[in-house]
């Protein structure tokens, strides 16, 4: 089996049982428009150009990896049927209101989170380039409580998998509202960057200040971007696309996780922002330029039909396919009437953000990230699709986990230079463009991968994980020396 | 991703300070008192340390999911659809159950075929009885699974809820059919004022197949029931589709009775009859409704359930010929604009008027309003901007705004839509048909907007839907 050239290797994680379980009657959560969006790619054709994956039920084991033993104890343990016994426990979770208690509630905590970790697993691997996971994105849940309809935070879990084998994780939040649940995990380190662009001001969940910006070690590396009602696609991308620039340049990470949250799209039960489902793929858009391993996550959207027309769009984004406006028949057609069409339309709300507004933001913030330990002449930038090549490459069409790991990622990333900097162009125009001039550590897998591109084209799976080990080890000599912070591994 | 607005699911643990709608400047954005994200041992995760790749990759991994199909260059997108549309219709795969076989065989899809009468997919687990049950426990209780799931304990909650979400599709489906049997009947009603119809159809969106049996359509009508077919056959007692025929020969002679409008010669004097009768466009086939009442018990499930597919990939196809039409209509607008920068033509233009290009510009604009690009390329010898002082100057004169206006009537109609939550309805202005996109460039789209006419209203399609209902 060979991979076309420029399409990136795409694993979605989805199970089937997801859509059936229901949060109680009102609630405007519906893990039913997880199939919706499924049973949309699936009859658009997109579903047969992916790897799909049926996830495994993380283990409560892997949840207390973040998650407290005792909260993940109480979610296992309560029932709709037995919570009367646990009134205190519920209280002290936050568990009852927002965050009801349902039938099957452990279940679709382990399903959402066993996706989201997979993903990681799997882009650890090298073994895809985009993971998508749209059962996940919870972006609320804290360590030890439930928060907006969220309870276990597999962004959380998916980035502390990622954290094994890249030294810095970017994490960047398109839903409506803020990002807390990650943020305030990764909130003290810098290994993690968390970005949020979010509505700000007598909204859920109140925090999210522009001068919020992370604590300790992880002082400006907690990115908030607050926005007023009405954004559009125009304001939207005016602030995105340079905060987001900005960020992969000054702080270069190694993989990279979006939650696409469809709350933000115009129309939405519960938001108020006027993005279409175009503006809102523009970001994933952005983003997948860049090459990094690239994990997409869902989130919040409360006006379903939407929600699943987003998540298509994005997933054909993903894939680099092109997918008409009229929507295929599917078995829940009629939800998408009276024009049964993927594409929206903004409404006549008013745009509250001032460009004015927008710019103060935009340099408040750019003031922020000149913080960061930078690296002089390192220029990081978006590239066009159409410049991302890599070969084709014969693989195992048996077992997918079985192919060749590196060769795909390696020929696109390029995130470091310690070797040449003429090498790069024109064949890897990744990240890191220019010429690396510090010497902080850079994630251990760099110098395999470079290795990999340096071996023309072609590579045995044993010969480079050889000379991981080596260079892994001259990597970390060097990095022990540097009084930088970012080679900070914690013991 | 949580919600302030909803008053039962207010979470007043997190207020926010209060802060102005039209703030400008960010200094006033910072709130004192906000919320802020904890630190400390409780609140942070623990980072785990940079690893080495483990040398033993797979064995990790393969625990992690179930790979359940992964991609193929090896099978032309054809022959895979192929293959999936013969796994639903024989054997009554779906295709995700379809491409998993196909990827169990190792994209062997030799093998695959072979293989698919081996298993079959789980049949539908819900009885009419389950059915029925369901409905009237939904109308009493309401959206309250675990009450229903008291009235129904051998279907567990995750049944409930994957049928509820399928019903309401169905039941949205029987509400857009009233609505249009609704719109129907006034306009048939204004039909029996005015003894004419004309133009009163423009504006609606699915089935109505009747008003020209002989514009731009190679099907002929049968002339017992009137529906469409490519067929006829043809008899002493006038051409016949399929059903009518057989009829016909079976009786020795017999005409088959129906419940379908009367034949359209006859149309006008049966205005009385036209009231009983279901919605324009649908038709009931008489035998089949026979085989319903009398037959052995199943016998009208199992016809109904095969209309019901029918229906279904009818839809299918009406919605990937209108992709295939966006497509096409696409690329349509592309070479247009590709041959409009090729060749200019103001050799062509000369900004007097003629009497033809006044009454050319005139029914320009009650085809396309004030779409005066789309004109201008009609017409070919005038620009965009005469077309525009054309109509400020002659306004008056030729009564413009009166055409406008008529023009706008046509293309704005209200149409009723459920929200998806909560049923409740919502008035939305819309585009005149869900169905046709609005014309814009003249020629490419006046055929385009035919052909999606012929697909929509597939006399086919209604028949069957009306005859399941
Ligand atoms: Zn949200």
């Amino acid at each position: 089996m060979s991979i076309t050239p420029f399409k990136k290797r795409v694993c979605y994680y989805y199970d089937s049982d997801i859509g059936n379980y229901y949060y109680g009657q009102g609630h405007p959560m519906k893990p039913h428009r997880i199939r919706m969006t499924h049973n949309l790619l699936l009859n658009y054709g997109l579903y047969r150009k992916m790897e799909i994956y049926r996830p495994h039920k993380a283990t409560a084991e892997e949840m207390t990896k973040f998650h407290s033993d005792e909260y993940i104890r109480f979610l296992r343990s309560i029932r709709p049927d037995n919570m009367n016994d646990y009134n205190k426990q519920m209280q002290r979770f936050n568990v009852g209101e927002d965050c009801p208690v349902f039938d099957g509630l452990y279940e679709f905590c382990q399903l959402s989170a066993g996706g989201s970790v997979a993903a990681a697993v799997k882009l650890n691997k090298q073994s895809a380039d985009i993971c998508i996971n749209w059962g996940g994105g919870l972006h609320h849940a804290k360590k030890s409580e439930a928060s907006g309809f969220c309870y276990v935070n597999d962004i959380v879990l998916g980035i502390l998998e990622l954290l094994k084998y890249h030294q810095r994780v970017l994490y960047i939040d398109i839903d409506v509202h803020h990002g807390d649940g990650v943020e305030e995990a990764f909130y003290t380190t810098d290994r993690v960057m968390t970005v949020s662009f979010h509505k700000y001001g007598e909204y859920f969940p109140g925090t999210g200040d522009l001068r919020d910006i992370g604590a300790g070690k992880g002082k400006y590396y907690a990115v908030n971007i607050p926005l007023r009602d009405g954004m559009d696609d125009d304001s939207y991308e005016s602030i995105f696309v340079p905060i987001i620039t900005k960020v992969m340049e000054t702080f270069q990470p190694s993989a990279v996780v979006l939650q696409c949250g469809a709350d933000s799209l115009t129309g939405d039960r519960l938001g108020c922002f006027n993005l279409t489902v175009k503006g809102h793929g523009k970001c994933v858009e952005f983003v997948k330029r860049y090459g990094l391993p690239f994990l997409m996550v869902g989130g919040g959207g409360y006006t379903i039909r939407n929600v699943s027309r987003c998540w298509t769009y994005e997933t054909a984004v993903a894939l680099g396919a092109e997918i008409a406006n009229e929507l295929p028949y599917n078995d829940y057609f009629e939800y998408f009437g009276p024009d049964f069409k993927l594409h929206i339309s903004p409404s006549n709300m008013t745009n509250t953000n001032a460009t004015e507004y927008l710019e103060k933001i935009k340099n408040r913030l750019f003031e922020n990230l000149r913080m960061l330990p930078h690296a002089p002449g390192v220029q990081v930038q978006a590239i066009p699709e159409d410049g991302v090549r890599n070969e084709s490459e014969d693989e195992d069409n048996v077992n997918p986990d079985e192919r060749n790991p590196q060769s795909i990622t390696d020929k696109r990333i390029a995130p470091d230079n310690e070797f040449s900097d003429s090498e790069d162009e024109g064949m890897a125009p990744g990240v890191g463009g220019g010429g690396r001039k510090d010497n902080r550590s850079y994630k251990t897998v760099a110098p395999a991968r470079k290795q990999a591109r340096l071996d023309s084209n072609r590579m045995e799976v044993d010969e480079p994980e050889f000379n991981i080990l080596k260079d892994d080890k001259e990597d970390k000599s060097v990095s022990s020396d540097d009084s930088n912070k970012k080679d900070a591994v914690k013991s | 991703m949580a919600n302030d607005n909803l008053e039962d699911l207010k979470n007043g643990k997190r207020p926010a300070t209060s802060a102005n709608a039209e703030i400008m400047d960010i200094d006033e954005l910072i709130q004192e008192n906000a919320e802020k994200i904890r630190v400390g041992r409780d609140y942070q995760a623990v980072i785990p340390k940079l690893l080495v790749p483990p040398k033993n990759r797979r064995e990790r991994l393969n625990r992690k999911a179930l790979l359940v199909w992964s991609p193929t260059e090896n099978i032309s997108e054809i022959k895979l659809n192929e293959y999936i549309l013969l796994s639903k219709e024989k054997y009554g795969y779906n295709s995700e159950q379809a491409l998993g076989m196909l990827y169990w065989h190792h994209h062997d899809m030799e093998k695959a075929l072979s293989d698919l009468s081996n298993f079959a997919p789980l049949p539908d687990d819900w009885s009419t009885d389950d059915k029925v049950t369901f409905e009237s426990a939904f109308n009493s209780i309401g959206k309250n699974f675990l009450r229903i799931k008291q009235m129904m304990p051998d279907k567990p909650i995750a049944s409930l809820v994957k049928y509820y979400y399928l019903w309401k599709n169905k039941r949205k489906k029987s509400s857009v059919i009233d609505r249009q049997a609704k719109k129907l009947a006034s306009v048939r009603a204004n039909e029996n004022q005015n003894g004419s119809r004309e133009g009163s159809s423009s504006a609606e969106s699915e089935p109505d197949d009747k008003k020209d049996p002989g514009e731009g359509s190679s099907k002929q009508s049968c002339s017992i029931c009137g529906v469409f077919v490519t067929t006829l056959h043809p008899t002493q007692k006038g051409s016949m589709c399929g059903t009518c025929h057989t009829h016909f020969r079976r009786t020795n002679g017999g005409i088959r009775p129906t419940l379908g409008p009367p034949r359209p010669n006859n149309r006008h004097l049966n205005v009385a009859r036209n009231k009983r009768l279901p919605p324009r466009g649908m038709y009931v086939n008489h035998d089949d409704l026979q085989s319903i009442a009398s037959g052995s018990n199943g016998q009208g499930e199992t016809v109904l359930s095969a209309m019901d597919d029918e229906v279904v990939s009818l839809k299918c196809k009406i919605q990937s010929n209108k992709q295939e039409i966006g497509h096409v209509h696409k690329k349509l607008k592309l070479d247009v604009t590709e041959f409009r920068n090729v060749e200019p033509t103001p050799s062509r233009v000369i900004s007097r008027w003629s009497n033809d290009e006044v009454m050319l510009a005139i029914q320009g604009m009650r085809k396309y309003g004030k779409d005066f690009k789309a004109i201008a390329e009609t017409m070919g010898t005038k620009t965009q901007t005469h077309l525009k002082s054309f109509y400020s100057h002659y306004r008056k004169r030729y009564k413009l705004d009166t055409i406008l206006q008529k023009y706008d009537a046509e293309q704005n109609t209200v149409i009723i839509e459920l929200s998806d939550d909560e049923d409740e309805p919502v008035i939305r202005k819309d585009e005149p048909s869900s169905t046709i996109t609005r014309q814009s460039t003249p020629s490419a789209l006046a055929s385009g907007t035919r052909l999606i006419n012929k697909l929509t209203l597939n006399p086919k399609a209604h028949q069957t839907a009306a005859a399941a209902k």
